[in-house]
């Protein structure tokens, strides 16, 4: 009984690829299966192992294979990320970024543009229905605002500077040349 | 319930274990001077705890376990920090971490690795990350319960490698206000103790509507749950194909049939269950969390606050690049791979396809419970399941050295570790990870769907 099942689980989710592939499954819905009658056949389920985390390192990990990138990239990126480039291990971050990028890139094979993928506003944790604001809510919700103290919103209540390594009369210091040598 | 040590005790035992196994990052030179001043509604009194480094402490500085932080004190305490001392805590120190909540080894952190307890020390095994000062604390019963965060396993992993009890809650239940981010759709706090009746404790005292974190569980949701809650005496539990891996250590196997044995004699039924997007799990994982990392860490410029370099403020015409070249390896790592991610070139093939595979791994854990998801309005299978059963770790803890040798290797060897914590966090469920056997490091997660954290820690309680 349970064999069935589990032979209608790998047919109906069409891109859910046999053991052995590399690729990952593409979203076919969730199945639950009848009820185990008894312990024999969860043995024989469990015994059974569907993919071995393994998979996920197999595209690409021969580093002659990876497609580097290039070094002019690698270069932007550490502008972007704040991050100095003397001394920076350049060949390594290609080869680093090459490995993770081949292990991420396996979302590329996954059809998602249909109208029924269109939706990642909802990818936060967040309701995805909420009531729509009214302007009469808006005025009523700030007539009964209040500043908090704990929030810093209490003018006077924290002093800015208070934490900075450097200051002077209540002003962050930047070094000279910030402005002249900024690209 | 009665606290199975004094204060004293874990005061006295505190110096030798610390040099020992590198818990703590820094520790409450006067533990005993916490208060409540309202003196009522003490839900914990003398309980002692631990917090994670990235949580924000008043009394105690927060560093992360990086040098980006390093001497850095907040000026306000963390909403939770703030409730457990109203319910009349001990605070013991701030514990060891990844850096900024990065790594799944607990090797990475300005203060050097944490060494599993569980172990002779000279083995010098990894206590698994990145909440690994949390999980040491609560393994070598220093405390009565630690807390930890979670965004792609940092608590439960950790509690598997510890033996102890580790919990994720439901995203957004318990507040992230003065919680550092790394990722913030994914952080969460979570609790670890070795029994289950004090972490239920301590997270009734947490579970609360914050107005400060914005993604805080709003009340009326919080209520809608309660309304939506039944009693049962037996669950439908639900075992995942596609968390059955040949990976797997042996030993699990043999202590899973026996607790799934246990499971049948109390009356309840198990069922086969597929879950076909939790493959995605991990690329989804490691295209959002560093892009959000990226932006989160963009604020250490060193001019407001924590390190800053003391000669200059720019290099190569890269403002604060001097400062930020002091973050660790890992995190560098995933700034890189975050901004790559967030480029343009990128953005579409890879960030907006994995928020779109998350909305589908959300959607397909939906229609395989039986309990209604208020954030995505789904009204509940009516022939759904309670809870699933999920492995926490596909592998024992490894050696300090092997681990940083395989990491070195590729960054990716050990993304594999979070394989079966990673789909519950992106799907923000409440996931609590339970040792199988005693002083061992094998564990299993109860998953319950999206806001039943009351099932999964009633379930694990009825066993007790």
């Amino acid at each position: 009984m349970y064999g069935r099942w589990r032979l209608c689980g790998i047919y109906k989710v069409g891109g859910y690829i046999l053991p052995g592939s590399q690729r990952l499954a593409s979203t076919g819905g969730a199945k639950i299966g009848k009820k185990f009658e008894n312990m024999d056949q969860i043995k024989n389920y469990l015994s059974q192992p569907v993919w071995s985390v393994r998979e996920y390192l197999r595209v690409g990990v021969k580093e002659e294979k990876l497609e580097l990138p290039s070094v002019k990239a690698v270069k932007k990126l550490l502008r972007l990320s704040g991050l100095p480039l003397e001394g920076a291990d350049i060949e390594g971050i290609q080869m680093r970024l090459a490995k993770q990028l081949s292990f991420i890139n396996k979302l590329h094979s996954i059809p998602v543009e249909g109208e029924e993928h269109k939706k990642e506003y909802n990818a936060r944790l967040m309701q995805r229905k909420t009531r729509q604001l009214s302007y009469a809510g808006l005025l009523e919700g700030i007539r009964h605002q209040t500043q908090d103290v704990e929030l810093g919103e209490l003018s006077g209540s924290w002093k800015p500077t208070g934490l900075a390594a450097e200051s002077k009369n209540v002003y962050f210091v930047i070094k000279e040349g910030l402005l002249k040598n900024r690209k | 319930m009665p606290l199975k040590r004094s204060l004293r005790e874990s005061v006295e035992r505190l110096s030798s274990l610390q040099s020992k196994y590198n818990i703590f990052t820094s520790i409450n030179p006067s533990p005993y001077k916490t208060k409540n001043k309202e003196g009522k509604n003490e839900t914990l009194t003398n309980y002692v705890v631990s917090i994670k480094d990235n949580i924000v402490t008043k009394d105690l500085p927060t560093t992360c376990g990086s040098r980006i932080l390093e001497n850095f004190r907040s000026p306000f305490d963390a909403t939770v920090v703030k409730l457990l001392k109203q319910a009349g805590v001990h605070i013991l120190g701030k514990t060891n971490l990844d850096e900024f909540g990065m790594g799944s080894g607990g090797i990475h952190s300005i203060k050097g690795p944490v060494i599993n307890p569980l172990y002779p020390q000279e083995d010098k095994k990894i206590m698994g990350g990145s909440s690994s000062g949390a999980a040491a604390s609560v393994a070598c019963d220093l405390v009565d319960f630690a807390l930890g965060t979670d965004t792609g396993g940092s608590v439960r992993l950790p509690a598997c490698y510890g033996s102890v009890l580790g919990f994720k809650p439901s995203y957004g239940r318990l507040s992230r206000f003065g919680v550092i981010a790394y990722s913030q759709s994914l952080d969460t706090v979570g609790i670890l103790s070795k029994e289950i009746k004090v972490l239920q404790k301590v997270f009734n005292t947490l579970d609360k509507y914050d107005k400060k974190d914005p993604t805080s569980l709003s009340v009326e949701l919080r209520e809608l749950i309660e309304k939506n809650k039944k009693t049962k005496n037996h669950l439908k539990i639900g075992i995942v194909e596609e968390f059955n891996h040949e990976s797997l250590p042996k030993e699990f196997h043999e202590l899973y049939f026996a607790f799934l044995k246990k499971l049948a004699n109390l009356g309840h039924k198990i069922y086969p269950v597929s879950i076909p997007s939790v493959k995605n799990s991990l690329p989804i994982y490691y295209t959002l969390s560093p892009a959000e990392a990226a932006s989160n860490l963009s604020r250490y410029d060193g001019i407001r606050y924590g390190y800053r370099d003391s000669e200059i403020d720019i290099k190569d015409g890269i403002l604060f690049a001097p400062t930020r070249s002091e973050f660790g390896i890992e995190v560098k790592n995933r700034i890189i791979l975050g901004n790559y991610n967030l480029c343009s070139d990128a953005f579409k093939n890879n960030f907006i396809k994995a928020e779109r595979l998350r909305v589908d791994l959300v959607d397909e854990f939906d229609s395989i419970f039986e309990f209604p998801n208020v954030l995505t309005n789904f009204q509940g299978n009516p022939e759904g399941l309670d809870i699933l059963l999920v492995p926490t770790s596909s592998k024992l803890p490894e050696s300090i050295k092997e681990f940083g040798e395989e990491e070195t290797k590729s960054p990716t060897n050990s993304y594999i570790n979070d394989v079966f914590t990673v789909p519950m966090s992106l799907a923000g469920l409440p996931s609590l990870s339970i040792p199988l056997k005693e002083k061992t490091p094998i564990a299993l997660q109860i998953v319950g769907q999206y806001g039943d954290d009351s099932t999964v820690l009633d379930f694990v309680e009825s066993l007790s």
